[in-house]
């Protein structure tokens, strides 16, 4: 019987510096068979491990769509982090999953969809428009609205040059006060005050947020104050987590466990949790 | 001796001298726990009997419970516990006017089998330090004082190395890596311990006899010329690992190297944290 | 003879059965060391104590293990360790309430992502029970759904009823199949003689939990922080917990271990960024609570718990979960 707590290797094929601390891994599984059968839906996850530092969970940042590879982005933050950050191409990982629930993109189509990343937040977000943008005519009006503490801090910056020109979105940078330079020509403030002085239509619109704990505790409050329906929002959240199966016993709010019953929720399901999670 | 306590709380409440106090009660079961009480109504609720083994100064640094910048805490104290305490003041953890201290004389504290506590046998300090203490309660204990002879000690010291593997091989096979130990001991109070590290790590989580070997090594250098013998680990830990054997080596080895005792001067500076010119080094090579 | 028929033996044949059929199996039971009752593999049956107080321990350490090592990783990848699935062991005399813990671990365990160590120990390892004739001053049971002649989770059950005689009590196939028939059947002497005998043992629990209907409901309340003041965080309750789970997964050198953890613990549910949800000692208290009284209950239909008392038993603070959880709904509540 296959171990749900063994990995499988997968080989870095490729390497990027995001931001001082970010990098993100092109992953290519070993196994070939693996590679091609290994299939997720954007907001999954996998438990991505080091060998003699350890396991840790990390968003698919690359889409559904993007066959051949997965791509995981990395911020340097503890052991296991900072043991990614010094392999190089070639290095072998081990990945377990993919994990958890994931946007529902079938419920999006035929509408707009609001996307409100912050920080490396915006990896999950990543994956999502990314799957979106291959299938751009079955959904209308996309926005991005996106906020790091300076310019050197948001991740995929080519990315994000080439969805604010491609011209069939829009895409709204902004940085935290104090972290812009002189020739900085986004938005200045934090991310719910940026937002909340854009006017955005909410009806048939999907927005999905992901970014720090008091980020998104405040963007929800903003959506709600512009008339967002509770069930149109969805966020992910993020808690320890090791087993990712729902065993370990520690990502859990109240009878849900996040590796299990989430990731992904509706603010509607977040304000029936009785514990404070923000 | 209740009476005397539940008064000396209830007016230390009751102006104001503290705003917390630390003692005893029952549990429904007729346990005895400690308690934390807030208001003078509720001193009732405080007990005194021989099983009052609890050193309740191991809250004095729990900020989960104790604030002590918020204003005093009245404490009580075994002559023993009054050990521990003046560690915790001479490292700068509690501040002496941070505190009420409420000595209580002991005549030995018993276990759940109802058996003399084997620590009380030895005890030197059945009577608190008046000059301590802000008060002191119950009769003077007069008692010919039994001379700690270290013979578990010593009965360790006399097996050879793979004998004493073998013991402390059984014994540490069977700890659970639960912490009771460390987490009830009054001075393993850092906000991070050394065993939560884990970037570098420096022991392994997981409860093999090996880890558990590193374990209670470091727990015991660590203690050494501070532990006071309060025996709180031993009588925590679950699964009876005789755990003041160790601290009591590590005891002896400071009394007889360096002529020091903790626990007997709150100003004291144990020998591990201080340099001295005329300090011992026969033993480095 | 019909299934689930008790039979009757005297003593001695009983251990010459127990000591054929656990013939080149890993026995475990119980015995004494320095003086305290544990579940320890044995050399031979008649290692065994037969009569003993509740053990320090319980019998989940031999299903999941304080520390397992899942897998090495070696330069030629991943190689996995595997548990002794060949090895039979028999537990003996394991006490209704940890051998019902096995089946309230089993919904987690066994369930979805069925977990490979725990599955290949409990599918190695037949359980034959032994009857609390009384209950110990911790004991609870009754108030979470088991009995001290309760059969779940054993494959055999064995009852001492006087005479130095026994009721065999086959609980499983699997127990059939490993025991075959053995002793005489039980006539309605002997059989009523079990039920007094049950009675008696049910009416010595002395303790009841009582568990509140709407425990989400206090979840706010300052209640928790009270109870868990004088709490230490250590892990004796949940370590020696029949029915606590939790884990951890770490790097030892080059071996992926998986190993025990606790929700009492600081760094429980710290995230490397230093963010954690359950940062108070209050909160962590509670969350045990609610694991065991709702959260598990409302995903696996039990409690997390068996009534065994361990926890409050051997809690060095003496931290009565009993107490606490029964006072809910008088203290407990905003």
């Amino acid at each position: 019987m296959k171990d749900s707590l063994v990995p499988d290797p997968a080989r870095i094929e490729d390497i990027r510096n995001e931001t001082p601390d970010v990098v993100t891994l092109r992953l290519v599984f070993e196994d070939r068979g693996k590679m091609e059968t290994f299939s997720f839906r954007a907001g999954q996850f996998v438990e991505l491990s080091v060998p003699k530092a350890g396991e840790s969970t990390f968003c698919i940042a690359s889409a559904p769509s993007d066959r051949g590879y997965i791509e995981c982005s990395v911020k340097k933050v503890g052991r296991v982090t900072e043991a990614v950050h010094m392999l190089e191409p070639g290095g072998i990982v081990g990945i377990r999953g993919p994990y958890g629930n994931f946007f529902p993109i079938e419920a999006m189509k035929g509408g707009n969809v609001l996307f409100i990343g912050g920080g490396i937040g915006l990896v999950p977000l990543r994956s999502l428009i990314r799957e979106v943008l291959s299938a751009r005519s079955d959904f209308k009006r996309l926005s991005v609205v996106y906020g790091a503490r300076s310019e050197r801090d948001l991740v995929y910056k080519d990315e994000l040059d080439e969805w604010r020109t491609r011209g069939d979105m829009e895409v709204v940078l902004a940085l935290d006060p104090g972290g812009e330079m002189e020739d900085w020509k986004g938005e200045v403030g934090y991310v719910p005050s940026v937002l909340e002085k854009r006017t955005i239509e909410t009806k048939d619109c999907t927005a999905v947020t992901c970014g720090p704990p008091v980020m998104i505790k405040r963007v929800l409050g903003v959506l709600d104050g512009m008339g967002f329906c509770s069930s149109q929002v969805y966020t992910t959240l993020e808690m320890k987590m090791k087993c990712g199966i729902g065993k370990c016993g520690r990502c859990n709010i109240g009878p849900l466990y996040v590796c299990k019953d989430g990731p992904v929720f509706t603010y509607e399901r977040i304000k029936e949790f009785t514990e404070e999670i923000f | 001796m209740i009476g005397k306590i539940r008064e000396a709380a209830k007016r230390m409440l009751d102006d104001g001298t503290v705003r917390l106090f630390l003692g005893y009660g029952k549990n429904g079961l007729g346990d005895t726990v400690p308690v934390f009480l807030k208001h003078k109504e509720d001193v009732e609720a405080l007990y005194w009997d021989e099983t009052c083994r609890y050193n309740l100064t191991r809250y004095l640094t729990d900020r989960d419970v104790i604030c002590l910048e918020e204003g005093p805490v009245g404490v009580i104290v075994k002559g023993c516990d009054q050990k521990s305490l003046k560690v915790l003041i001479s490292e700068k953890q509690v501040e002496r006017d941070e505190i009420r201290i409420v000595g209580v004389v002991c005549s030995g504290m018993k276990d759940d089998n109802e058996e003399i506590l084997s620590k009380c046998g030895t005890c030197d300090s059945w009577n608190p330090d008046e000059t301590f203490c802000d008060i002191v309660i119950g009769q003077t204990v007069e008692r010919k004082i039994e001379e700690d002879e270290y013979s578990d000690v010593e009965e360790v010291e006399a097996l050879d190395p793979a004998q004493r593997e073998k013991l402390w091989g059984k014994y540490f096979d069977r700890c659970l890596r639960c912490y009771a130990c460390r987490n009830v001991c009054p001075l393993c109070y850092c906000k991070e311990c050394i065993l939560e590290q884990n970037d570098p790590e420096w022991v392994p989580p997981s409860a093999s006899k090996e880890n558990n070997f590193y374990f209670h090594i470091i727990r015991a250098y660590h203690l050494t010329g501070r532990c006071t013998d309060c025996g709180e680990c031993e009588r925590a830990c679950p699964v009876g690992i005789p755990l003041r054997t160790i601290n009591r080596k590590m005891i002896k080895a400071v009394k007889d190297g360096f002529d020091f005792v903790a626990g007997k001067d709150p100003e004291a500076r144990s020998p591990l944290t201080r340099f001295r010119r005329d300090d011992r080094e026969d033993f480095i090579t | 003879m019909s299934f689930g028929e008790k039979t009757v033996l005297g003593k001695d044949e009983l251990f010459r059965i127990l000591k054929s059929i656990s013939e080149g199996c890993e026995i475990i039971g119980p015995v004494m060391e320095d003086g305290k009752p544990y579940f320890r593999p044995v050399e031979g049956v008649e290692d065994v104590a037969w009569d003993f107080d509740t053990t320090v321990n319980g019998i989940k350490e031999f299903f999941f293990p304080r520390r397992s090592v899942l897998y090495e990783q070696t330069n030629d990848g991943i190689r996995p360790f595997d548990p002794e699935t060949d090895k039979k062991r028999i537990v003996l005399f394991s006490r209704p309430c940890d051998a019902r813990a096995l089946t309230i671990t089993d919904r987690l365990f066994m369930g979805e992502n069925q977990d490979r160590v725990y599955g290949a120990l409990r599918a190695n390892t037949v359980v034959v029970g032994l009857s609390c004739e009384k209950a110990g001053p911790h004991c609870f049971c009754l108030s979470v759904g088991g009995s001290p002649f309760g059969t779940e989770g054993m494959d055999v059950s064995i009852t001492a009823v006087g005479d130095d005689e026994y009721v065999l009590d086959m609980v499983t196939d699997r127990g059939k199949a490993f025991f075959g028939n053995r002793g005489r059947k039980a006539d309605s002497k002997r059989l009523q003689e079990f039920e007094t005998l049950k009675k008696r043992a049910e009416e010595s629990v002395e303790r009841t939990m009582r568990i509140p209907k709407d425990l989400p409901s206090a979840f706010e309340s300052d209640y928790w922080k009270e109870v868990s003041a004088a709490c230490l965080k250590c892990g004796v309750c949940t370590y020696l917990c029949p029915t606590c789970h939790c884990f951890d997964i770490v790097d030892e050198g080059f071996y992926r271990v998986r190993c025990w953890d606790t929700c009492s613990f600081d760094t429980f549910s710290r995230m490397a960024s230093g963010e954690d949800p359950r940062k108070d000692k209050y909160m962590r208290y509670r969350q045990r609570v609610y694991h065991k009284f709702s959260y598990y209950k409302e995903n696996f239909g039990v409690y997390g718990c068996v009534g065994c008392g361990r926890c409050t038993k051997h809690c060095p603070v003496k931290t009565d979960i009993v107490e606490i959880v029964s006072s809910v709904d008088e203290k407990g509540m905003p």
